[in-house]
């Protein structure tokens, strides 16, 4: 884990400008707008976004825009585990968060790739 | 001029108790500070009509030597900048955080002589050139790319701010890293692949969770965060071989 | 760093009140929790997704859902502390790309402010437009 070290910092600095410029306005639509109705009804919504997104370039949106703030989180909760005081049991909390963050990147592009 | 006001301080003394935990006693002492007083005023007058006993470090009284460095109201600062006027009653001054008390307000600094070390603070050559073919040139741009962090006076508040240091004290920290990649910037130098080892090893920049507190406190404005997490961006190219090690 | 010191000393101190007294380590706890709440979102689209590939009456589903009182709340609890996190990182990411990168020149910070929330602003619209459906 030590030797990947720029490994997890590029994917975490990946998924916090992911997070940072695409999920803010991304969920807004899809969690908020969309079931207050403020878009169009549930069948016009859903005809839209199978029309944006059932594609292979919308597939990757998905993919990058769900997976990488995964890996964001994972090395950032990482730290604040570390600056909580645990600094000895790295190893152990920093594999499972990757491991974890590895698991959700392979769901999502099983999920997606249902689409 | 005004009378000077009495302000109370409390000031951290060492016990040998306290070996294991860090822990000292708090005494209270009451000073006549003048509008103009600094915190190091304030202790030096301790020290020389109060309580002789008081240990503490100062030299140059004017921001430059860095050796004034303690906790004051809970924050790194050097004392002889703190005016104690702008700061809130009673003052409480202790020694730096993250570093072994010798006594009183003293630190112990030789880890961080050792961490200053490893990243070979100078300017390394393949082959050094003969003085009769005269001297590295270099253009106002190349030095800008590193000139705020040759501004660095070791004076360690970075270190007793950094919440990485709290736990991990082998990080060899932000004015360590601020410095060598300070050389690596530095366009006479050929050493960066040499530093990689230190400055992207084990203890090096990957420590680094970016609080920015170094920067924050750092009283000669010179930014060890953005230091530590451009070397990160460039170690991280190397790493994937897209860059390369100068020197290498 | 294995430096021996024949100084005896007292063991280090923690800086005071770390790390609830400091307004500074307070934000910046606050933005390594927030960072974690990212994946609370990406989770929620993953749903999301997975709804809409199941056909429209689970996407029906999926929006009544999120649509009832619980589910805004749990909306709150993610967008608030995303959007804090965006404007955070993308603040204190103008500093690093600030180093010249081989032959690349190093960009200037007021170029990287205007890159970093340009892209913002610019993805954001993109994001609405679409997902409105005013542009098809
Ligand atoms: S006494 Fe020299 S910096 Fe304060």
């Amino acid at each position: 884990m030590k030797r990947l070290e720029p490994l997890w910092w590029l994917l975490f600095g990946a998924g916090g400008f992911v997070g940072a410029v695409l999920l803010p306005a991304l969920y807004f639509m899809v969690a908020v707008g969309f079931p207050l109705g403020w878009f169009g009804d549930p069948v016009e919504t859903f005809l839209r976004m199978r029309t944006l997104f059932a594609n292979p370039v919308g597939q990757l949106v998905l993919v990058v825009g769900i997976a990488l703030p995964f890996w964001h989180s994972a090395h950032h909760l990482r730290h604040f585990v570390i600056e909580l005081g645990f600094p000895h049991s790295d190893r152990l909390v920093g594999s499972l968060l990757y491991a974890l963050a590895g698991v959700g990147t392979l769901v999502t592009v099983g999920v997606v790739g249902a689409l | 001029m005004s009378e000077p006001r009495i302000v109370k301080f409390e000031v951290f003394r060492y016990s040998p108790e306290g070996a294991e935990t860090g822990e000292g006693k708090w005494q209270t002492y009451e000073v006549p500070c003048p509008d103009d007083y600094v915190v190091l005023d304030a202790l030096n007058h301790i020290k020389d009509y109060i309580d002789p006993t008081l240990s503490h470090r100062w030299s140059c009284r004017m921001g430059v030597c860095g050796s004034c460095g303690m906790m004051v109201n809970g924050t790194p600062n050097l004392t002889c900048k703190s005016f104690v006027r702008d700061l809130e009653h009673p003052i409480r001054v202790g020694p730096l955080a993250n570093f072994p008390v010798v006594r009183d307000l003293v630190v112990e600094l030789e880890s961080f002589m050792d961490k200053l070390k490893s990243v070979k603070p100078w300017i390394i050559r393949k082959v050094e050139k003969d003085v009769k073919y005269g001297e590295y040139l270099q253009t106002p741009d190349e030095l800008d790319s590193y000139r705020q962090f040759s501004m660095c006076i070791n004076c360690c508040l970075c270190y007793a701010a950094c919440p990485v240091m709290i736990n991990e004290p082998d990080f060899i920290g932000p004015a360590a890293i601020a410095l060598g990649f300070r050389y690596n910037q530095d366009s006479r130098d050929e050493g960066e692949a040499e530093r990689y080892a230190v400055l992207a090893g084990e203890h090096g920049v990957w420590n680094c969770s970016y609080a920015n507190e170094c920067s924050e406190v750092c009283p000669k404005h010179v930014d060890p965060a953005a230091a530590v997490n451009r070397e990160k961006l460039v170690s991280a190219l190397q790493w994937l071989h897209i860059l390369p090690k100068k020197g290498a | 760093m294995g430096s021996a010191s024949s100084t005896p000393t007292l063991a280090s101190r923690v800086p005071d009140g770390w790390w609830m007294s400091h307004k500074r380590y307070r934000y910046y706890m606050l933005f390594a929790m927030a960072s974690g709440i990212l994946s609370l979102g990406s989770l929620v689209l993953l749903v999301a997704v997975s709804a809409l590939s199941k056909g429209s009456q689970a996407w029906a589903g999926f929006l009544a859902m999120l649509g009832s009182p619980a589910g805004l709340l749990l909306s709150v609890v993610v967008l608030v502390p995303t959007c804090f996190f965006a404007v955070r990182w993308l603040r204190v990411g103008v500093k690093i790309p600030q180093v010249k990168l081989g032959p690349m020149p190093a960009p200037g910070a007021g170029m990287l402010y205007v890159a970093h929330f340009g892209l913002l602003i610019g993805v954001s619209l993109l994001v609405i437009l679409l997902l409105s459906g005013v542009v098809a």
